[in-house]
């Protein structure tokens, strides 16, 4: 043939058989084990050996470490070969792997014919195929698939393992936050660790003291616990905190576990029962709005169902600012009523509410006891708090340290990033300290403060923070609330029947939140003898 | 409220009180309650007007 015709002809010219030539090794284990057990020597010198018998000069070896070949793309050993497959000025004939399965599990042939594109063969140096024969495709082609029957039956061997482990209470992935961990082959051995302390106070405000998300945040970070409100929410979820195991393996089966409970169930389901209560009729009410307060407790007076709150956009284009209403959606029902309107006859109500002067032994004596109680809780937050703040003003010391030694304006910056926010994480800690450290107060105080506060739950209200706001609506009016509109004012549906209707209201009605015990004692705290017999509204 | 079980009055306290001996058993809990809570609730507005004080 005419030489010049070779530039005007079609397909590949059938190359020389694969002796001579340049070549790589790639060999890979798939676990440390199979790396301390020089498994990887082995088929290094396997390889070496192919390659010497096949007359191959070896330009790279690539692996040498532990990577699964289950999924091809994730490993980066590989990834590097074919790179340098393709990039490669010397024409690379052959990539020598000591097994077809040390190549691919995944039983797919793409990932080879990338290696063909490039101009190489995968050659095995323990099968001695020929890839370019039909046979040896064949054969290569068996290879694979056995791998990935190989990997799908081991597979299907170790979940049923793991099914197995969780049915009898074992954990078998990384035990969540607030829990150490070890695991051997024999035993399991799960603890409660300081965070867990910290995750069962959050329970415990969500379940007692119906806290929001953020508000938890908040005094967890002060405590030094860092979580997102998105992971937070998530955390409360998980039945793993109450000693209940919920795995996707279980199908949808939540199961008792061996390990410790951080929380009870019942403050489990209390926790989460709160966080369901946000959801109402198909439509979200808000419950942690501090602008709306009564959302769980007022009622449509038509349907009987959670009202929920809404910002009117006429009002806020006119007004600049967020004006709230308190709204029933359910079709019909066309409840409407400003938020401002219904507060100051809720306010108006419940300054007429206290709790009888006979309760005031009952209340003494357990007032010590709430005293004792949580007075110690809060010594412990404080030690916390304290601890943290520390750590953090020597670090800020440590960041004004390095500010005055910056050698360029780029560490300045950073230095001076860095400093904001620790001065911000100091100035969030020390605000919840104040507020704990305040809480260690004497008793004779506060059982003489809880005293006369009791003819005046609305004071207490007012101070409350909303989690409690929403508690002492709870306590006086078990079955909410509902604004009749016609007639402007609050109706309670029910009230607690030990609470009290004071006889001169008007005497409470303007009490300013900020007045001290002093003057609270001035006050003339005319509350009839309720007694046992149900209050009237 | 699980968390304060331990610190809840027992219900022998309560009825030593000549006026809540002949409460019926729901009235009582009710009682026990009510009392429990309120004075959780005080111990934090406590905390709180003691705050505001400290600031004003």
């Amino acid at each position: 043939m005419n030489k010049n015709f070779k530039d005007f002809a079609k397909g590949k010219p059938v190359q020389e058989d694969a002796t001579g030539g340049y070549c790589i090794i790639y060999n890979r284990v798939s676990s440390k084990e199979q790396l301390d057990g020089q498994s990887l020597e082995t088929q290094m010198e396997k390889c070496e050996q192919y390659a010497g018998k096949l007359g191959m000069t070896i330009t790279e070896k690539f692996g040498g470490t532990f990577e699964s070949a289950k999924s091809d793309r994730e490993r980066k050993e590989f990834n590097r070969m074919l790179d340098f497959l393709k990039k490669s000025k010397k024409p690379i004939k052959a990539v020598i792997v000591y097994s077809t399965s040390r190549f691919s599990r995944t039983g797919s042939t793409t990932i080879i014919e990338e290696v063909e594109k490039r101009g190489a063969q995968v050659r095995s140096a323990t099968s001695g195929y020929d890839p370019k024969t039909a046979q040896g495709k064949f054969i290569q082609n068996m290879e694979l698939a056995t791998a990935r029957l190989d990997n799908d039956i081991k597979r299907a061997t170790t979940i049923d393992n793991s099914i197995s482990a969780l049915r009898k209470g074992r954990w078998i992935a990384k035990a969540p936050r607030g829990y150490d961990q070890k695991t051997t082959k024999k035993e399991q051995t799960i603890t409660i660790n300081d965070e867990g302390k910290k995750i069962k106070q959050a329970f415990e405000w969500k379940a007692n003291q119906n806290l929001t998300n953020e508000e938890i945040r908040v005094k967890l970070q002060a405590m030094g616990f860092i979580i997102c409100k998105q992971k937070l929410s998530e955390l409360l979820k998980n039945p793993f905190y109450c000693g209940y195991m919920s795995h996707n393996f279980l199908n949808g089966e939540v199961i008792k576990g061996n390990h410790p409970a951080i929380v009870s169930e019942d403050v489990f389901f209390k926790a989460n029962g709160m966080l369901n209560k946000s959801h109402s009729n198909g439509y979200e009410v808000k419950m942690d709005k501090p602008d709306v307060p009564l959302l769980g407790t007022i009622k449509c007076p038509h349907c009987g169902r959670n009202m929920t709150a809404a910002i009117s956009t006429k009002m806020k284009k006119k007004y600049d600012r967020d004006i709230y209403y308190y709204v029933c959606w359910n079709k019909g029902c066309k409840q409407n009523n400003s938020a401002k309107i219904v507060h100051e006859s809720y306010v108006d109500i419940l300054s007429g509410y206290g709790l009888p002067d006979d309760l005031t032994d009952l209340l003494e004596m357990q007032m010590k006891k709430t005293f004792a109680y949580l007075n110690q809780d809060s010594a412990e937050q404080a030690s916390s708090m304290k601890s943290k703040l520390t750590k953090i003003e020597n670090n800020i010391k440590q960041v004004e340290d390095n500010w005055a030694l910056a050698t360029d304006q780029r560490q300045a910056d950073i230095c001076k990033r860095k400093l904001k926010e620790l001065d911000n994480e100091k100035e969030l800690i020390e605000s919840e300290l104040q507020k704990v450290e305040n809480v260690s107060l004497n008793l004779p105080k506060y059982i003489e403060y809880g005293i006369e506060m009791k003819n005046n739950l609305l004071n207490i209200w007012q101070l409350a923070e909303l989690g409690e706001k929403k508690k002492i609506q709870n306590l006086v009016y078990p079955d909410g609330i509902v604004f009749n509109k016609k007639i402007g004012l609050i109706e309670p549906l029910s009230v607690n029947k030990f609470i009290a209707l004071k006889a001169n209201k008007t005497n409470l009605y303007d009490i300013n939140n900020k007045r001290t015990i002093s003057q609270i004692d001035q006050l003339s705290l005319n509350v009839p003898e309720a007694g046992l017999e149900p209050a009237q509204p | 409220m699980q968390e304060y079980e331990n610190i809840r009055l027992k219900r022998e306290d309560v009825i030593k009180f000549a006026q809540y001996a002949n409460l019926n058993e729901k009235d009582l809990e009710s009682l026990i309650e009510i009392i429990l809570q309120y004075s959780v609730i005080t111990y934090k507005a406590y905390n709180k007007f003691n705050t505001s004080i400290v600031y004003e």
